[in-house]
């Protein structure tokens, strides 16, 4: 079984990269045959982090036809099991994606088969990014404790449902859907993406069933990178209650990150952070993170296992 | 999903309708560790004029609950209204807190070098304790679980050390600028560990290096 992990986070630096370089290292370590795919298609350097300057091939490749098939732009790196496609080497090759070229990778990573895909997903909240973290159930968002990334966070949240509660009900529809929220809510504290799902439920059960269930299905998780020491420790935490409580999403808190000055040396020399600089709180940290990762993944393969002996019975 | 306004008190202070005095306090202090004025937890997701309404909700709620006259008019009102149910209330006798040790609770207070010495072989030989101990670098987290694992409560150890139960809370939560000053967080800090550890001072050092970098 192939687990897709998206890991992004709304805000640019807030150490994405960094850290799908240090899981991809730590996975393959562990024996899991990783694949690290940048699809941060403005602005790629995972293939930097990861001590490959000049990558031979890469996603670009597969989206301008030079090559048939994705697994193709794979290259590998200097750490056995753990492989890369890297980001477009040029952003006008990509930068305004149209969306059946955008499927068209969507399917193609779908197709991959390896124990770990990683993506890393650039900045921002708009569809493209959106759209990557739809294609799997589990996901990282990943945070610093600055007003501006945690905000970035909430809109990306909101956003990704959004989509989901888009997708169920066609263009028209969802349209009528929109104004009566916007006219019957006016003046509630209920926010607009919960009065839609509150509408869709009232009006559409069915597919409000379908939602919910959706929704209940995604496997969210958050991180909270480059915590120092003056920073409240349960921001993170707080964060995700609120947006249970107040969104109805689970999303996972896995722990906060330490900042640590070190991390621009190991960027800097093209290094895995965990392996130059082991004793750190920040390294531990970020161990402790890989291992959820991996422990929510093996979850994930048991239950489904299960479902199936169960379907053989 | 319920927007604020719906909610009664418990509900939005994230309480069960049994909760003690003490954890409604917590409850509220954590509430406004979410949606204070400076919080940024909350800072983004709900409008200025959202968060300010919440925020007197929450005073409301939370002066409402501490109060034993008006908690139980309030409660016997969702009670009528069929919003929660009467035996899920909270009462005083069943919430005894429970003692650290086996001793019989005599009516003088129990001095801290009186905590039996077992309690410090079993923090010695607990392995979580060891796992925790083993770490350069110690948390609030860390002693949080310590005390777990040895099944003292906080009520406790703030009866021992007569310590205000805010500030251990403090302590544990990594709070430090609720503490009057580093000196009291290192005083705090020992009578607190010597309730169950014999080695405090290198537990102390570990925690302050957060602070003292
Ligand atoms: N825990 C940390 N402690 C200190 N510095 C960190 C930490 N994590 C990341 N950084 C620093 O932040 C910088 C940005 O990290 P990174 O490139 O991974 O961010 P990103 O989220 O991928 O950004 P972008 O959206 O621009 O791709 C890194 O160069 C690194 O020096
Ligand atoms: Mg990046």
């Amino acid at each position: 079984m192939t687990h897709i992990w998206p890991i992004g986070g709304g805000k640019g630096g807030s150490g994405k990269s960094f850290l799908v370089g240090n899981l991809g290292v730590w996975l393959a370590e562990q024996g899991k045959r990783t694949l690290m795919v940048d699809v941060d298609l403005g602005a790629a350097n995972l293939h930097t982090i990861i001590g490959i300057p000049y990558p031979k091939k890469s996603i670009s490749d597969f989206i301008n036809k030079k090559v048939k098939t994705l697994e193709e732009t794979v290259i590998e790196t200097q750490t056995a099991n753990l492989f890369l496609i890297s980001g477009a080497k040029n952003s006008l090759d990509v930068a305004n994606l149209p969306y059946a070229q955008k499927l068209k990778v969507l399917r193609a990573i779908k197709k991959l088969s390896y124990d770990f895909i990683l993506l890393d997903i650039g900045a921002g909240t708009s569809f493209n990014i959106i759209d990557f973290f739809m294609i799997s159930d589990l996901g990282v968002f990943v945070t610093t404790p600055e007003p501006t990334s945690i905000e970035n966070i909430y809109r990306l949240i909101r956003a990704v449902y959004f989509r989901k509660v888009r997708k169920m009900i066609p263009q028209r529809d969802f349209k009528k859907l929109v104004e009566t929220a916007l006219t019957r809510y006016e003046d509630s504290s209920i926010d607009y993406l919960s009065a839609l799902v509150l509408l869709m439920k009232e009006q559409y059960p069915q597919k409000g069933k379908a939602l919910e269930r959706s929704v209940q299905n995604m496997n969210f998780h958050l991180v909270l990178n480059q915590l120092r020491k003056k920073d409240n420790p349960r921001l993170g935490m707080l964060m995700c209650k609120i947006v249970n409580k107040y969104l109805g999403i689970k999303v996972e808190f896995l722990g906060n990150i330490s900042y640590d000055d070190r991390v621009h040396d190991a960027v800097c020399e093209k290094d895995s952070f965990i392996y130059r600089y082991p004793y750190t709180q920040a390294s531990l940290d970020i161990r402790n993170f890989c291992n959820n990762i991996l422990s929510i993944s093996n979850l994930k393969s048991n239950v489904r296992n299960d479902a199936l002996t169960e379907q053989r019975l | 999903m319920k927007p604020f306004e719906e909610q009664h008190y418990y509900e939005i202070l994230d309480i069960s309708p049994g909760a003690s005095p003490f954890e409604i306090r917590n409850a509220y202090k954590m509430a406004l560790q979410m949606y204070g004025n400076s919080s940024p937890v909350s800072y983004s997701f709900f409008s200025k004029d959202e968060r300010a309404r919440l925020l007197s909700i929450l005073e409301k709620a939370f002066l409402t609950l501490i109060d034993k006259e008006t908690r139980l008019k309030y409660d016997k009102k969702l009670v009528e209204q069929g919003i929660i149910d009467e035996e899920s209330l909270y009462c005083e006798d069943s919430r005894e807190p429970i003692p650290i040790i086996d001793l019989k609770r005599s009516k003088e207070r129990i001095s801290v070098a009186s905590i039996p010495k077992s309690l410090k072989s079993e923090a010695a030989s607990n392995p979580v304790i060891r796992e925790i101990l083993a770490q350069d670098v110690l948390t609030g987290e860390d002693l949080k679980k310590m005390r777990e694992a040895l099944g003292v409560s906080l009520e406790n150890i703030s009866e021992y050390t007569k310590i205000r139960i805010g500030f251990l809370n403090s302590i544990e939560e990594d709070q430090f600028d609720d503490l009057p000053s580093k000196f009291h967080l290192r005083s705090f800090l020992k009578s607190y560990l010597d309730c169950f550890h014999t080695d405090s001072e290198s537990i102390i050092d570990r925690y302050m290096k957060r602070i003292d970098g």
